[in-house]
């Protein structure tokens, strides 16, 4: 289960989120849809606990952000999955390497590592470019490299920001079959979108959020 | 497996920062030799100043009239002082044996007489080992018939004493100036590395990495360059301590630990300079 009770985070320049609360429950694929500018990103960030609230808390599994130390951090983004518009892909290594990396963060073995990498990759459908650099896919490839990467841990739940956003309505479409196909296995997944008539073509719960508050 | 990871990276950061990295090895390459020369001259002058205060304290040069029982019950009149801890007689053939040894002509040959006095090597004992009271003995001596000279060794013991000091301050200023120079230009570099590996170091902390995890591959990066530069010293020192055993035989000497004293002078620096750029910029 994740869950915000009344969560507060401010920027310098004031903008942020105010009293925000929601929870999804295990296995739930739920939209958090409102425009650019209206805070989005920033109820993400804070449940990777990026930005920190000023008020509230947030629930994610066993970890409190009211008790929760800077070092423990690390570990409750291991509980994690994070798909980001932009990708984030490391383009000094090939999709394989991309994907093993997270494991290799978290120090497992090497058999082990070959093992998760395959499925993931093979779950998102680009297990035959493995062996490519990200400069050499194209961003719906790029995209599902970034999904695979997110999902090899086997996350507690997926948080994705606009993981459409740079693509076109095909490849779209390809994306968001296989971020459905990984939520129907289980995974929980929030994913943040501008794009309400995407939203409302799935089964999911859509939550609104404008001006840094959701409804 | 994580030690290879994060050796694996180090790697990668140097490939990342390659001229920087070149003369972060180079510097410290330098700078530890310029420290290892000045310690192994510094230990030698120290090790000579042992020897002479251990061995010579002063000369007395006999008159060329003494017979041999004249120097016989001198001697003994001698070793009777309580500061006196022991004579030793250096007749003239043992002058002319030591005149050849240093200048490596016979003295016969040159002159075709021998006229190197006979004389006494006083070693007094250490706890009276004074530059005063060694300076009252000699003049002592010096007033009688028996005695044409007394030379004391102490003012050049002074000289090199006051050296082996200066030395010993100008080794520990060194020191520390190899020691923040070295600390700099490591850590600059690992900064470097650190700024060209941001997108890695992003995404590593969005994944889970702890901070430990992050830093380790910096820490070997420094540690690395610190090796590297320690282990170049260390050889230069080798190869120019034999160049000058095999020129002039026993005149340095240093301890086989040198070389590991420099290698992980090396390190040391390395893990610090390191550890300074990770605490600031990660």
């Amino acid at each position: 289960m994740l869950e915000l009770h009344n969560v507060r985070v401010t920027y310098p320049n004031g903008d942020g989120i105010k009293k925000c609360s929601f929870q999804v429950a295990p296995g739930e694929m739920v939209f958090l849809v409102g425009p650019s500018g209206a805070g989005k990103s920033t109820v993400l960030k804070s449940i990777y606990l990026e930005e920190w609230p000023s008020e509230g808390h947030i629930v994610v599994s066993n970890f409190n952000s009211l008790f929760i130390s800077r070092r423990e951090v690390p570990f409750l983004r291991r509980r994690l999955g994070i798909v980001f518009q932009d990708f984030k892909l490391l383009n000094d290594r090939d999709v394989f390497s991309n994907v093993a990396f997270v494991l290799e963060v978290m120090g497992k073995r090497n058999k082990e590592i070959k093992r998760r990498v395959l499925r993931a990759l093979a779950d998102v459908g680009i297990s035959h470019k493995s062996r490519k650099y990200p400069q050499e896919l194209s961003g719906g490839e790029q995209q599902r490299v970034a999904i695979a990467r997110a999902i090899v841990n086997e996350p507690y739940i997926l948080l994705a920001d606009e993981p459409t956003g740079n693509l076109d309505p095909v490849t779209l479409r390809e994306i968001m079959d296989v971020l459905v196909r990984i939520n129907l296995r289980g995974t929980s997944l929030l994913m943040a979108t501008h794009n309400y008539d995407m939203a409302k073509d799935y089964n999911g719960r859509i939550i609104r959020i404008e001006n840094g508050q959701v409804f | 497996m994580s030690i290879f990871y994060s050796t694996k990276e180090a790697f990668a950061g140097f490939a990342k920062a390659r001229v920087s990295t070149f003369i972060t090895i180079f510097s410290n390459f330098f700078l530890i030799s310029i420290l290892a020369g000045f310690a192994i001259l510094s230990s030698n002058v120290f090790r000579i100043v042992d020897v002479l205060n251990a061995n010579y304290d002063m000369q007395a040069y006999l008159a060329n009239t003494l017979g041999k029982t004249e120097i016989e019950n001198l001697k003994q009149e001698l070793e009777e002082i309580a500061d006196v801890q022991e004579v030793r007689y250096i007749s003239k053939e043992d002058a002319a044996k030591e005149f050849k040894k240093v200048f490596g002509d016979d003295i016969f040959d040159a002159l075709g007489d021998n006229p190197l006095p006979a004389s006494f090597v006083i070693l007094i004992k250490e706890n009276s080992r004074t530059k005063r009271s060694l300076q009252h003995f000699a003049h002592e001596l010096q007033k009688r018939a028996e005695i044409d000279e007394v030379v004391l060794h102490q003012e050049a013991l002074d000289t090199l004493v006051k050296f082996s000091r200066i030395s010993r301050f100008v080794l520990y200023a060194l020191f520390v100036i190899v020691f923040i120079g070295s600390l700099f230009l490591i850590s600059n570099t690992i900064r470097l590395i650190i700024m060209a590996r941001r997108p890695l170091i992003d995404t590593m902390q969005l994944v889970g990495a702890t901070n430990a995890f992050i830093r380790r591959p910096f820490i070997i990066a420094g540690v690395l360059q610190g090796f590297l530069g320690g282990l170049g010293a260390a050889f230069l020192v080798f190869v120019l301590m034999k160049v000058v055993a095999l020129q002039w035989p026993g005149l340095i000497l240093i301890s086989r630990y040198t070389y590991f004293l420099l290698i992980l002078s090396g390190i040391f620096f390395g893990y610090v300079g390191s550890m300074i750029a990770v605490k600031r910029f990660l």
